[in-house]
């Protein structure tokens, strides 16, 4: 099984897929953070493709375009905060001429990055996909977990950009760029006899730890913080990429 | 729905409320619709309302809600309801000489504004999340209150805006609530709005209780609520100077041309500054200033987010202590007030005589670290 997947991983590497350019994401065993299952400390990942970066606001743009369901002017405020495209010049353009090509959008809510990414063909990555690629960044890249963690911590602490170049897959951001939905965003979480949605309570923290040092908090902490967005709220650092089924693109 | 037993339960509540405060008390603060009486003190509030809001005005609204050290004496008899508003969103904070990192506020200081009621007061609190905007505290406010005035009379952490959008929330501890409806977290962009009811005297801590709450309060996110006890303190009418003092640490690290939040510094007790109020010269620069003979009420709460505080007045003896606040927590003479995170005591003490007088932790490890200040004392009249 690991085999046939290292090979197809092989086979698939910088196969173009749908939308912006997208890597293979490699299947592979992920051992989760968080212990969102007290009895699953492993969890099988298979191989998927995901967007080499995430979504730009030229390609949000051409979304609108073609979706005007989902121009400033017309999404139903069912699905998006007053924040949706702000600072956008008009309902189709996003004022990027003076910024670099390929500035990731932005001012998005979960509903409107799921179209983006369903009218791609793909969807947005999962919880486990997402925080996989994390860790697949880190350990095929070497990054050590103290370094890891202040980069964390200081992108959400000051919005400190991270200084980091992926050598191993070719992907960009994830850490530091922008914060990105992800399909499965809120944790799920048994509180006595209660669901807690948000992510834990005050200082509830070290029941759902794998491991109390410094790489684990800066991970909890993403977890911890995106539980706490509604489907429909949007800022001015929080974007998306789209993950696809590996197989569609054979 | 109130019932024929809570309405009996709650006049009653209400007359030995009243006969209690020796009829001195309004009491304007009625039981609301579902709310119930134990005691005389409310439960049963109604929850929270989440909703958006294009508000964009000051984000720090009340008349009884102050800057640090100032408290905004009680100039009304009875109880009242006070409508309060405190956004959080961040801001660029000095908190030593050189030293400035992106804080998560409320209101625009770490530690945050001070909140002044009477026990028994009903509060209607009002907070957007504005950690999205850039939010400027230090330009002219029509029609401020207290707080803007008096923080802009003395900038000692040279606020400058900033954003760094987070989900926030408030925990009042001076609140008897469920926390999982008051104090629940909100998006960027979100207004929550909620009341609680002084139920008990005390100095109490305000804080986020988003997690990591470790973080959220070593980002800056705190302040006090003085809740005055509804027949006061014996020595009211002795007072000559009243001051609030709220001791915290910060767990910093150099990142380039700023400071950065240290996870690992926080975990491990480790702190880079200990302040009172939120700066290591705040009460060096701007001392507090009395006269020889006077006596001197500190409102001091120790936010932590994780330590103690030995809080001493070198030269002088708190003559009257009154631990958390509360009139009935009454201790003479002591020399110094142990406190954990989120302990808080009133303490008084008379000016022996002209000079110079430091407030540390005694544990000098945290003085050393910032946690002093000064009081200077004039001749009286003789």
């Amino acid at each position: 099984m690991r085999l046939h997947r290292l090979l197809l991983t092989v086979c698939l590497l910088n196969v173009p897929a749908w939308g912006s350019d997208s890597v293979v994401i490699p299947g592979g065993d992920f051992q989760p953070p968080v212990l969102l299952d007290r009895e699953i400390q492993t969890t099988e990942v298979e191989a998927f493709l995901l967007d080499a970066a995430p979504v730009s606001k030229t390609a949000f743009a051409e979304f609108v375009t073609t979706h005007p369901e989902w121009r400033r002017s017309a999404a139903p405020r069912l699905f998006r905060d007053g924040g949706y495209l702000r600072n956008w010049t008009s309902d189709l353009d996003p004022g990027v001429e003076q910024e670099a090509q390929g500035t990731p959008v932005t001012h998005v809510s979960w509903y409107a990055a799921r179209a983006f990414c369903h009218s791609r063909g793909g969807h947005l990555p999962s919880m486990t996909q997402w925080e996989y690629v994390v860790s697949l960044l880190r350990e095929k890249n070497q990054v050590p977990d103290d370094e890891y963690a202040r980069w964390v911590f200081g992108w959400y602490g000051a919005q400190r950009p991270v200084d980091f170049v992926d050598r191993a897959l070719g992907i960009k951001g994830m850490l530091g760029l922008v914060n990105e939905w992800i399909e499965d965003y809120q944790l799920l979480l048994s509180n006595g006899e209660q669901i807690d949605f948000g992510g834990g309570s005050c200082g509830d923290t070290a029941r759902l730890m794998v491991k109390y040092d410094n790489a684990h908090y800066a991970s909890f902490l993403r977890y911890q913080s995106r539980s706490n967005y509604t489907p429909v709220t949007t800022t001015s650092n929080l974007g998306f990429r789209c993950a696809y089924p590996l197989e569609g693109a054979l | 729905m109130i019932t024929v037993r809570s309405v009996a339960r709650m006049t009653g509540g209400v007359l030995l409320a009243m006969f209690i405060a020796g009829c001195s008390q309004t009491p304007t603060n009625h039981l609301k619709d579902g709310e119930f009486m134990i005691d005389g003190k409310i439960f049963g509030l109604a929850e929270a309302e989440v909703f958006t809001e294009d508000y964009a005005g000051p984000p720090v609204v009340g008349d009884y809600v102050t800057a640090l050290p100032f408290l905004k004496p009680l100039d009304y008899k009875g109880n009242k309801t006070h409508e309060v508003r405190i956004d959080t969103f961040s801001q660029m904070v000095e908190v030593a000489p050189g030293v400035s990192f992106n804080a998560w506020t409320y209101g625009g200081t770490v530690p945050g504004p001070t909140l002044h009621v009477r026990e028994g007061d009903r509060v209607i609190f009002t907070m957007k999340n504005r950690s999205d905007e850039e939010v400027v505290v230090t330009d002219p406010v029509k029609g401020m209150g207290p707080f803007y005035s008096q923080l802009q009379g003395n900038l000692y952490q040279k606020n400058r805006p900033s954003t760094s959008p987070m989900p926030h929330s408030m925990d009042f501890h001076s609140g008897t609530v469920a926390a999982d409806d008051k104090w629940r977290t909100i998006a960027p962009g979100e207004t929550i709005r909620f009341e609680w009811v002084a139920n008990y005297p005390g100095v109490y801590m305000y804080h986020c209780g988003t997690p990591s709450v470790l973080m959220h309060t070593a980002m800056g996110q705190y302040g006090a609520v003085v809740v005055s006890p509804k027949n006061g303190f014996p020595t009211d009418d002795k007072v000559d100077h009243e001051f609030v003092i709220v001791q915290s640490e910060y767990y910093l690290e150099k990142a380039g041309d700023t400071y950065i939040y240290n996870h690992q510094a926080a975990m491990a007790r480790d702190p880079s500054h200990v302040t009172f109020n939120g700066h290591v010269s705040a009460l060096i620069d701007s001392p507090l200033r009395v006269k020889e003979g006077d006596r001197v009420r500190l409102y001091v709460l120790n936010a932590g987010p994780s330590d103690t505080s030995s809080f001493h007045v070198i030269g002088a003896i708190l003559d009257r202590v009154w631990y958390e606040g509360n009139v009935e927590n009454e201790w003479r003479g002591m020399q110094t007030v142990l406190l954990g995170a989120s302990n808080s005591a009133v303490m008084e003490f008379i000016v022996p005589e002209a000079g110079l007088y430091k407030l540390v932790d005694h544990e000098f490890a945290d003085a050393e670290r910032g946690a002093a200040g000064t009081m200077i004392a004039t001749p009286r009249d003789r």
